[in-house]
């Protein structure tokens, strides 16, 4: 019962911020709709170059829309914003058939994308208002939304309306139809806030994060500096020690908060140099992706401060984000990341094993290690990782940043409860077996990586001499287990 | 609060202090500015706000008169004659002005009225064009469209009328028709008077939108460089640009001179300023706006297109 208010009084408390898309082909009324949505009326309204963000309130909650550039030059930048919205606005010029086809391959384009896919779309059919318009039926039909929405699981509501503003009348009249969709939208929103939300901060942390380490591949690679480098990336994009002891999590039970610490490394301790050899990330190099100023913020925060990501507890937070669920795809986009290479987890349990068998401080409950077990088989798909990586330190604790949310999804599922993590300055090389357990695991199923994962490790043998007794115990390493194992290792452990 | 109070102290201070400077320079305040201020924006800026002040019937009527001239379409410049030497004439007796020894102050005050009504035409002129849609089926509005292409890029053949290739010159779709909503046809005018009058100056910043890194849609962006221009006039900004050209009363190739200039400042600034893609669009162009308006706060500011530079 107690429990019940506190849950209740939490959840006016929390701060929420939704942050929508608004895009479609040129000329189809994104700008109109979204004066109307914000009750302006202007009946001259330009061809919108490059993006327009407008603030709406929607009971209490402040909802941003960035209005993007709907001509052939936009599309290509329209990708840099999907990381950080929460749902989709796609506005559909239905009068104009000549373009259906264009509009169908622009949609999606939109919804396969991997940022896009899961997070609801409201399909807005403009321009009914003219005679021969297709109405939603036909739109939905004529476009293919059906299989399309289906097969990239996005929850959509196909709306008709009239965007047109009769300028005569005083007050500004939003269509009944864009107002029924728009409230859809932002309820769904709303309802499954806690799950959308961490998704787009999952996104929006792995994006901040490519993009300094491409800042750091341009500007300097020498792996001396480098380490200084990779210090910053760690406390400015606020990624937490994985150091986490049992005590701390029942501490925070009531917080309703992770609290996510930086840490500072001790950079000796890990590897220093970075080869990305991922073809995508080098095309990334070029066009840097610019997040919007409301999320551009969190990389300037200083070491000491602390960075809060604030969710709501739902006990149906788990069987939503079909993303989770589905077994194809990741939960935490994991097929972009450099850090879901095998070379990395190869490397990394290298560390971990010795660590902690070394430590005996660290303590682990075997609970814990099934869930990451769990997840890891779930959610980490080897096969996809095309990326040959040695990692350095920053992107470790990025790794244990994304055991930790999984952790924190479990949690919540179970006690609907919080995690804090609390920040500690132990070195960073110090962490829980069950993750080398994990590792290990992975490693198990990529025996065709093994080859190349040795070049990698002759090679770094040359940079870290103090490896050398990790390198004879690592080969061995993945031969020795087999499933069922890690239960015996953390055991042990 | 404060400004209200200063506004009344300013109603019943105005009257007294201009009785004592009349006292004492023998001279009317409109006389006063014209010769106290540098001829061109400093000069009729204050005239006119010095006659929409006046209080005395017979400006009153001057004034309601010469706005009537322009809202019925009368104001030519052959009309010119008939128009502003009965108001000139009203205007020197009701303040007494001996015409002998103010000679020069006919000529300018003549001026600053001319310049003052020219643009409350310019103002309707535009805004009439705006309101023109761009129509498909109108010819003229089809060879405008055409004749802009052969300026811009005299190499090429237009294939169709619809076709992929207006994506060169910055329009968003395959036909350009969409793309000049809000605007109407001003914004089509303005850019064919840029290319046609600055051929070298267009095809500068054309191929400066095609840049590879810092490139962006050259028409669209005309487009909304034409609400710009169209605002500044609106709002009477521009005032200070139109008052200060010499040898051009404010009309409708004077606003396009005024656009050209600031397409030729825009491009230059979005290139200096490095942009990381189009998307910085909307923060830079605000950016350029402010720029602009501070400039014509300034009533000595004088825009003039800089093509010696362009040329190289």
């Amino acid at each position: 019962m107690g429990n019940c208010w506190a849950g209740l009084f939490r959840r006016r408390n929390i701060r929420r911020h939704i942050v929508l898309i608004l895009i479609g082909l040129d000329n189809a009324g994104k700008t109109k709709t979204v004066n109307n949505l914000a009750g302006e009326k202007d009946d001259k309204v330009l061809p919108t170059v490059g993006f327009k963000a407008v603030n709406l309130v929607h009971k209490d909650t402040p909802v941003t829309i960035y209005d993007l550039g709907g001509g052939p030059h936009f599309r290509q930048i329209w990708s840099q914003y999907y990381s950080e919205v929460h749902g989709v606005i796609f506005v559909i010029d239905s009068s104009d058939f000549s373009r259906l086809d264009e509009c169908r391959a622009v949609l999606e384009e939109v919804l396969s994308h991997d940022k896009i896919s899961g997070k609801p779309v409201l399909v807005l059919a403009n321009k009914q208002d003219k005679s021969g318009a297709l109405d939603d039926i036909d739109v939905v039909e004529k476009l293919n939304i059906e299989p399309l929405v289906n097969k990239y699981r996005c929850p959509t509501l196909v709306e008709s309306y009239s965007a047109f503003v009769d300028t005569k009348s005083k007050k500004v009249k939003i269509d009944p139809g864009l107002r029924k969709g728009y409230q859809w939208l932002l309820n769904y929103i709303v309802r499954r806030y806690g799950d959308i939300n961490l998704r787009v901060q999952t996104d929006i942390h792995a994006d901040l994060e490519r993009r300094k380490r491409m800042l750091n591949k341009n500007s300097n690679i020498a792996s001396q500096t480098f380490t200084a480098v990779s210090d910053d990336i760690a406390t400015q994009t606020g990624f937490e020690n994985p150091n986490y002891t049992v005590e701390d999590r029942k501490e925070a039970l009531d917080k309703g908060v992770i609290v996510v610490k930086p840490v500072t490394h001790n950079p000796n301790s890990v590897d220093t140099t970075l080869t990305i050899e991922s073809v995508e990330d080098s095309d990334n190099t070029s066009v840097k992706p610019k997040l919007s100023p409301l999320f551009g913020r969190a990389s300037n925060s200083s070491v000491t401060e602390t960075v809060r990501i604030e969710l709501e507890p739902r006990s149906e937070f788990r069987k939503l984000s079909p993303i989770v669920r589905n077994s194809g795809a990741n939960h935490i986009d994991f097929k972009n990341r450099p850090q879901s290479s095998p070379t990395f987890k190869k490397n990394k349990s290298s560390s971990l094993s010795k660590n902690s068998s070394l430590d005996g401080d660290v303590k682990i409950q075997p609970r814990d290690v099934t869930t990451y077990l769990g997840d890891g088989n779930r959610t980490w798909d080897v096969t996809e990782s095309k990326h040959r990586v040695l990692v350095n330190d920053a992107e470790l604790s990025q790794m244990h940043r994304e055991i930790v949310l999984t952790e924190r999804d479990y949690t919540s599922k179970t006690a609907s409860s919080e995690v804090t993590l609390q920040a500690s300055t132990l070195p960073l090389a110090v962490r829980p077996a069950s993750a080398s357990q994990l590792v290990r695991r992975q490693l198990e199923l990529t025996t065709h990586h093994k080859r190349r994962l040795s070049l990698r490790y002759m090679q770094r043998n040359k940079t870290s001499p103090e490896r050398m007794s990790m390198l004879v115990f690592e080969p061995k390493a993945p031969r020795r287990h087999d499933k069922g194992d890690f239960d015996h290792a953390a055991a042990a452990n | 609060m404060i400004i209200n109070l200063w506004s009344v102290l300013q109603w019943y201070l105005r009257p007294i202090i201009k009785w004592f400077l009349r006292k004492t320079t023998r001279l009317c305040e409109l006389q006063r500015i014209c010769y106290g201020d540098k001829a061109g924006a400093p000069r009729t800026c204050n005239v006119e706000r010095s006659l929409m002040l006046s209080r005395t019937k017979d400006i009153k009527e001057v004034i309601s008169h010469l706005d009537a001239t322009v809202a019925e379409k009368r104001f030519t410049v052959d009309n010119f004659r008939n128009i502003f030497d009965p108001s000139v004439a009203i205007i020197i007796r009701a303040k007494q002005i001996n015409c002998k020894l103010h000679g020069s102050f006919v000529v300018s005050i003549r001026r600053c009225l001319e310049q003052i009504w020219s643009y409350r035409n310019l103002v309707n002129e535009v805004e009439e064009l705006r309101r023109i849609q761009f129509d498909s089926n109108d010819p003229s509005h089809e060879e405008k469209l055409l004749k802009l292409w052969s300026l811009l890029v005299p190499n090429e053949l237009l294939e169709s009328r619809v076709s992929k290739q207006w994506q060169a010159i910055g329009f968003q779709g395959d036909d350009p028709k969409t793309d000049f909503r809000g605007m109407g046809l001003l914004g089509l005018e303005n850019l064919l008077f840029f290319a046609s009058e600055y051929p070298q100056a267009s095809s500068h910043v054309l191929s400066h939108s095609h840049h590879p890194k810092y490139g962006y849609t050259f028409a669209i962006v005309g487009i909304n460089l034409t609400s710009m221009a169209y605002y500044l006039l609106k709002d009477g900004s521009a005032k200070t640009y139109m008052f200060n050209t010499k040898r051009y009363l404010p009309d409708i190739n004077l606003f396009h001179r005024f656009y050209c200039y600031l397409f030729y400042e825009f491009d230059k600034m979005w290139i200096e300023s490095k942009p990381q893609n189009i998307m910085e669009f909307s923060v830079i162009f605000k950016k350029f706006e402010n720029a602009v308006r501070t400039e014509l706060a300034d009533p000595a500011s004088v825009f003039r297109i800089n093509i010696e530079v362009d040329t190289i």
